[in-house]
């Protein structure tokens, strides 16, 4: 997963299907050169990916993605 | 203390002041999440790294709070700018109260 919010200040990721939806959520300093960050996380099935940023003036911004997941190797 | 924790950061030697690295780090961890069952169908308690904080030279740059939701070794890229020579301390703060550290400095070519 990875996320890249221009000037926000925090981005938080949800993961609408999961048991807790809760993934990340990260708070940028004044070291961060982008406000953009790549990680890896579970999915429990197919479902969308919600990032949620906030930018510098207090508003929020919202972006998602639907991740098919498909469990086995074959066929799928 | 989770057994055979190992950090591992990849931070360039140098960079011009000013300049944008990228910043990739892995630290090997269970993070076991809480959900998972044993053969005994026993709940396994949940033990994962719940933040993960970086500063160059004492000051901020990421400072990432983590759900059981992200995967086994957790893994994190990111960029920071480097105003000048000094070093990158990496902080990894463990369910159970333990506190992991690695450093990099950086020099100014």
């Amino acid at each position: 997963m990875s996320v890249d919010a221009p000037g926000a200040v925090a981005i938080a990721i949800f993961a609408a299907g999961n048991p807790t939806p809760d993934v990340v959520t990260a708070k940028f300093g004044p070291l961060a050169a982008s406000q953009a960050l790549s990680t890896r996380i579970r999915l429990a099935g197919t479902q969308d990916v919600v990032a949620v940023a906030q930018v510098a003036d207090g508003s929020f911004v919202k972006a998602s993605n639907t991740v098919k997941v498909t469990i086995g190797g074959c066929g799928g | 203390m989770a057994k055979g924790v190992k950090p591992r950061v990849k931070v360039p030697k140098s960079a011009a002041a000013g300049d944008t690295v990228t910043i990739k780090t892995l630290i090997s961890h269970k993070m076991e999440s809480g959900q998972r069952k044993d053969s005994d169908g026993a709940l396994i308690p949940r033990s994962i790294i719940n933040r993960f904080h970086v500063t160059f030279n004492g000051q901020d740059v990421i400072d990432v709070t983590i759900e059981p939701a992200v995967s086994t070794n957790p893994y994190f890229e990111f960029e920071a700018m480097v105003p000048e020579a000094g070093e990158f301390a990496f902080t990894w703060y463990d369910d159970d109260g333990s506190v992991y550290e690695t450093s990099k400095s950086v020099a100014i070519a």
